[in-house]
């Protein structure tokens, strides 16, 4: 049998339903979210700038001259389990239940946090020493150390917080928020420092990092896009990987912390882009072949050889220049890409 | 419009488009799923856009989306089961749903672009002019995608039962 088009519009028109049905309120939900997300990260750019500069001046300040203490509320140390040697590596997650509770921590390592009431995470800072119960003083909100070793004090709302210590010093803390987390991590030996902005539980969950140097500078202010990368984030672990003055990718999935800088990578090695995950998300990660984290589920390897490699993950283009990531995209909830240049430009939005 | 009036109309927005909205999805993709996925993007940014999404153009304004969705996953080979519903070896006319529903399976194995001019032309009824404002492609676009998949869809229909798939 054929049809014309009158006989196709009829046939079309017959189809049954497919019955199934949408709830207004789970989009209405979402949609919320996704505003307030963008809003949220909008501003958390600036303020996450300055929160790294102020967190590096920190770490960086000479020992002799410490801040002042704040005057502000004073840490009251509850128990909790506290992140020891045992956990190197790892986050561990500490319950905050109510404003103002404050957990011990192990000594020589001291940090503060503030955070804005009513759900949203706005601005925080994180110092750390070593071998000493000197505090410092908080940009924005304040605590203190407890009486003996190391205390931290939340101002906030929000329910979780977790940290992770390295030998004595502040490897990374991740922060769970009622729709964002917030992380940073400062790696001695690579000497960078790392600011995190993430939605934990939309759809599409991003972060956003900036980069401090160093030397105390951030790098935001001459190329923002290249200062910061958009990534997914899949319950509470996170792929990072961001080009600043380098390549690094962080990578957090097996709830072990790695931190590799590309630039370690010879030019001949594959870069692995990772996962897809359903049609409107995917993470990413840049891992040299050689690393021991590839996923199982790797796929698309970069051909060797090539000077300017690029790889298909379901139908988007990614592609590294020698060592160094210059452009990838992003599916986001309006099914936009945006294509960056070498130079961190954004070239190309639709 | 504060807030909590925009979300009363969007909520009687959805429950009043939806059973139009989902048949369109679901011609688009061929998979109740898929399309069920569709329709919750396309109305999801319809929401995001709703401050300035008139209300009498507002199903009109998701049906674009939905077909442009459709197209654009297509387009970065991502895995939406186009036609999973149909995924039997053989053509079962049996029934009168099954033959009723035999256009969406056929519809399936035409590219995206050409599955959604289909869908636009001849269920929603718009003329190519629309069609092509809808889609962002030209008239003559529309006129060559609407012959193509005309064509393959009769070509489709004339093969033996069961040779579809």
């Amino acid at each position: 049998m054929s049809f014309d088009e009158l006989d196709l519009k009829n046939r079309l028109h017959a189809t049954s339903d497919p019955d199934f049905e949408v709830d207004p309120m789970d989009i209405i939900t979402t949609g919320r979210r996704t505003i307030a997300r963008r809003r949220l990260l909008t501003g958390a750019g600036a303020l996450g700038v300055l929160a790294v500069g102020g967190g590096t001046w920190g770490l960086l300040r000479p020992p002799g001259d410490p801040a002042p203490a704040d005057p502000g509320r004073q840490a009251t140390p509850v128990d909790s389990p506290p992140p020891t040697a045992a956990v190197l590596n790892r986050f561990v997650r500490v319950d905050v239940p109510d404003l103002d509770s404050s957990v011990k921590l192990p000594d020589r390592v001291t940090f503060w946090l503030t955070a804005g009431r009513g759900g949203s995470l706005v601005a925080w800072q994180v110092a750390f020493e070593h071998g000493s119960s000197s505090s410092e003083r908080p940009v924005m909100g304040g605590s203190l150390p407890g009486p003996d070793g190391v205390a931290w004090n939340v101002s906030g709302d929000h329910p979780t917080m977790s940290v992770g210590v390295v030998a004595g010093r502040l490897r990374s803390v991740l922060f769970a928020a009622t729709s964002y987390d917030q992380a940073q991590a400062y790696d001695e030996d690579l000497g960078y420092s790392f600011f995190v902005v993430a939605s934990q539980r939309d759809i599409d969950r991003r972060a956003q990092l900036w980069v401090a140097m160093e030397d105390g500078t951030v790098r935001s202010a001459t190329s923002r896009v290249a200062e910061q990368c958009v990534v997914t984030i899949d319950d509470a672990s996170f792929t990072v990987a961001v080009d600043a003055t380098d390549l690094l990718a962080l990578d957090q999935s097996d709830a072990s912390a790695s931190m590799t800088p590309l630039s370690s990578l010879k030019p001949e090695q594959s870069l692995i882009l990772r996962g897809v995950e359903n049609a409107t998300r995917y993470r990413l990660a840049v891992l040299p072949e050689a690393a021991s984290r590839i996923a199982p589920d790797a796929r698309n390897r970069t051909p060797k050889g090539q000077s300017a490699p690029s790889v298909v993950i379901d139908g988007i283009t990614i592609a590294a220049r020698s060592h160094r990531l210059v452009a990838w995209s992003s599916a986001d909830l309006e099914g936009g890409l945006d294509w960056y240049d070498e130079a961190g430009k954004l070239r190309h939005t639709h | 419009m504060n807030r909590s009036a925009a979300d009363t109309e969007f909520t009687e927005f959805v429950r009043r488009a939806t059973p139009s909205l989902r048949r369109t999805a679901w011609l688009l993709t061929g998979d109740r799923e898929a399309a069920a996925d569709l329709l919750q993007q396309a109305l999801l940014k319809t929401y995001l856009a709703w401050h300035r999404v008139r209300a009498d153009e507002a199903s009109a304004y998701t049906r674009k989306v939905l077909a442009n969705v459709a197209i654009d996953t297509w387009r970065k080979g991502r895995d939406i089961p186009v036609g999973g519903d149909f995924d039997r070896p053989v053509r079962d006319r049996s029934t009168s749903v099954d033959d009723h529903d035999e256009i969406v399976r056929l519809l399936a194995a035409l590219p995206a672009q050409q599955r959604a001019v289909i869908v636009l032309r001849y269920f929603e009824d718009l003329t190519e002019t629309a069609t092509a404002n809808e889609l962002g492609i030209s008239v003559g676009a529309v006129k060559s995608a609407c012959s193509r998949g005309l064509a393959t869809l009769r070509a489709l229909e004339a093969r033996p039962e069961g040779s579809l798939t």
